[in-house]
């Protein structure tokens, strides 16, 4: 037991523990001020420090938040990835952890809630510092990108899709597509799933680095933010209740809209991959890209009446990189024939055999209630 | 009953628990050992198959398939003109000829899908248009451009088909994955149909003939056609195998290398007209100029073009 507690210590933790500390470093918040020619000021903010800099010399310094609070909502945040990570370890190459995702991620966003509202708790408490909580939403996406998403993505389309894709031969040679077509098909599904996270965000009015990194977390920056302002408005009563109401609702709204806009990039990029594996008909992939693109269309709008989808950088245009990726890929199968061997191949009959088959659980219960049916009839 | 037992040594842990379901196995443990998972299994489908296995005892007509006197007119063209052909239990028969000879019209007739103009259609005894449901309840056919349910997916189709033909589902289970297996298309049972190649639909409706028990009465328009190598040499051995075990086999197909190599007989059809029948070397009698089957065809349906 000891021995198995050593070797995880040497081998899983301080890898995992290294990449957190790697992000935790980031930074994930950025703003910027260009008020007149003469002044101006950048401030990026990660979960442990924050850099600032007005064109003079430039400060560096721990971020207003104790920092034995900081380590303690890192690891209440990181914790669900973590867990994850370990358990998508002793999983079998059979076992689907999509389920696990799933869960991971839901408890991942209300830890996140739940630290980010933990101030209310403390007496005097203060949300003084808005940029760490933008960091600590930048954090948790990335994290559970990078542990939860691809992974799991990675996991389920590597089972069907083969390993390298081959050209077909039908049709007449290209270079583009021998090139993609040797791309390994497990890079398809991160590609989708950082085109869905990050790329539609980057076109803005005013180019603002917090449009690139958003992420699940968004919805609640407007949640997040409407309970700053209440704090506020509780404490100083320097502004109408009301007007601060409405655009409170505004953000709110905005961030529903973000959930959908995030829900559709998401199913949109893995229907294109249960597209490329042959699970759903065309038409079907199809509907779901024109639909996310019905979507960002209303976005736009919504956003250009004022709607602000919670974000620092002003007017804000989705640009739908992920719906061309996607397009683009669909009308090209063929071109790109997916052929080879898949991670499907079985394993020699004398390993399957020592394999362990977990019964249904409703089967168990079935076969053990006629079991002793069958003893009391006898 | 080896077959049997290897055909469930294959299976993967979602296919073994859906047999030991319809074996009603009692399975009280929540995690098991595969291989004896698989022995559990083994020792009932013995008792299930304890008075041997059903289709083994089947047999077919003396004539599987039976064409007499067959015209079919489309308005003033003649497809086929007054065609004769009788396929026994264990042969295969060749039905060879150029494009618009009347070999698919033929076999859209046999089918039931068109009904002739004149003459008769039996299929293992039963008049095609007297007793439509009984000839076609013995025979699988495949089109030469084959279409399928796009909606379903292949393992529903599957299912489907052998919940249609009344396969006991014990049966349909294992002969799924037997043919499956034989037929690569383990990774497609989730796909839809609309979604498959030329290829792999007919894959797919070959499995839906063979999930029903043999023997067979088989009509297959040029069935080689569309599948790759591996498939294709699946397919002629399978044909071979089935036909030793006692199905009759109807193939048309103009690729002359795979009637040669599968067909005990052919038929060879121009323009509607039978020009020659018999074996490789009643044929080569017939044909004293011609040295292959090549030459032979090429004698009967116009001469050989001069070099």
């Amino acid at each position: 037991m000891l021995a198995r507690v050593g070797e995880e210590l040497r081998s899983f933790w301080p890898v995992q523990m290294f990449k957190i500390i790697i992000l935790a470093f980031i930074p994930y918040s950025i703003q910027f001020a260009f008020q007149s020619p003469s002044y101006f000021h950048v401030r990026l903010g990660s979960m442990f420090w924050t850099w600032y800099s007005t064109g003079m010399p430039v400060l560096t310094d721990l971020n207003s938040i104790n920092p034995w609070t900081a380590i303690t909502n890192l690891l209440v945040v990181a914790g669900p990835s973590l867990y994850f990570c370990y358990r998508l370890r002793a999983m079998s190459a059979e076992e689907s952890p999509s389920r696990l995702a799933a869960a991971t991620m839901v408890v991942s966003l209300i830890c996140l809630v739940l630290v980010s509202y933990s101030y209310w708790f403390v007496p005097g408490g203060w949300a003084s510092d808005s940029m760490y909580y933008q960091s600590l939403q930048g954090f948790v996406t990335v994290l559970l990108v990078l542990f939860v998403f691809i992974p799991t993505l990675q996991r389920v389309s590597s089972k069907r899709l083969p390993r390298r894709l081959t050209q077909s031969n039908k049709h007449t040679p290209n270079r583009l597509y021998s090139r993609i077509a040797g791309f390994a098909p497990r890079n398809i599904s991160k590609l989708m799933v950082l085109a869905a996270l990050i790329l539609p965000y980057g076109v803005g009015l005013f180019v603002d680095p917090n449009n690139f990194i958003l992420s699940f977390s968004s919805p609640l920056v407007g949640s997040t933010s409407i309970s700053y302002y209440y704090h506020y408005l509780l404490r100083t009563m320097d502004k109408p209740f009301s007007i601060a109401l409405f655009f409170q609702l505004g953000s709110m709204a905005a961030g529903f809209l973000m959930l959908g806009v995030l829900g559709l990039q998401v199913l949109f990029a893995h229907e294109t991959l249960r597209y490329l594996e042959d699970r759903i008909t065309q038409k079907r992939v199809t509907l779901v890209g024109v639909i996310l693109l019905v979507f960002l269309v209303l976005v736009s709008v919504l956003n250009g009446v004022g709607v602000n989808l919670g974000l620092a950088g002003g007017a804000f245009i989705p640009f739908p990189v992920s719906v061309f990726i996607g397009l683009w890929l669909i009308k090209k199968k063929d071109q790109l024939l997916l052929e080879g061997e898949t991670e499907l191949t079985r394993p020699e009959l004398s390993t399957l055999q020592e394999q362990e088959v977990i019964i249904p659980i409703i089967y168990v219960l079935e076969s053990r209630l006629k079991r002793r049916f069958r003893r009391y009839k006898s | 009953m080896n077959s049997v037992k290897s055909i469930v040594e294959r299976m993967d842990s979602d296919e073994l628990i859906r047999l030991a379901r319809q074996l009603n196995v009692s399975l009280t443990e929540r995690k098991m050992k595969r291989g004896l998972l698989v022995e559990t299994i083994q020792g009932e489908l013995e008792e299930y198959y304890r008075e041997g296995i059903p289709w083994k005892k089947t047999r077919l007509s003396d004539l599987a398939i039976q064409i007499s006197g067959l015209t079919k007119k489309f308005g003033k063209t003649v497809a086929v003109r007054g065609l004769n052909l009788a396929v026994r239990p264990g042969q295969i028969v060749g039905l060879v000829g150029p494009n618009g000879a009347g070999k698919t019209t033929t076999l859209r007739i046999l089918a039931g899908i068109i009904r002739p103009t004149e003459g008769t259609v039996q299929v293992n005894g039963f008049d095609m248009n007297v007793h439509p449901l009984k000839a076609k309840q013995r025979l699988g056919y495949i089109p030469e451009r084959p279409t399928c349910y796009p909606n379903l997916k292949v393992r529903e189709y599957l299912t489907f088909i052998a919940k249609i033909y009344r396969v006991p589902p014990i049966d349909a289970t294992l002969r799924m994955k037997e043919y499956v297996d034989l037929f690569q298309l383990n990774g497609l049972l989730n796909a839809y149909i609309g979604t498959l190649s030329k290829g792999n639909l007919q894959r797919t409706l070959l499995v839906g003939i063979f999930v029903r028990p043999p023997p067979y009465i088989l009509a297959l328009d040029e069935p080689i056609y569309g599948l790759d190598p591996r498939g294709a040499w699946n397919l002629k051995l399978l044909l071979k195998k089935l036909r030793d075990e006692g199905s009759a086999i109807l193939v048309s197909t103009h690729i002359l290398e795979v009637a040669e190599g599968i067909c005990d007989r052919f038929i060879i059809m121009n323009e509607g007209d039978v020009v020659g029948k018999g074996t490789l070397e009643e044929l080569l009698e017939q044909t004293p100029n011609a040295h292959t089957i090549e030459e032979i065809f090429l004698e009967l349906t116009g001469g050989i073009p001069d070099a």
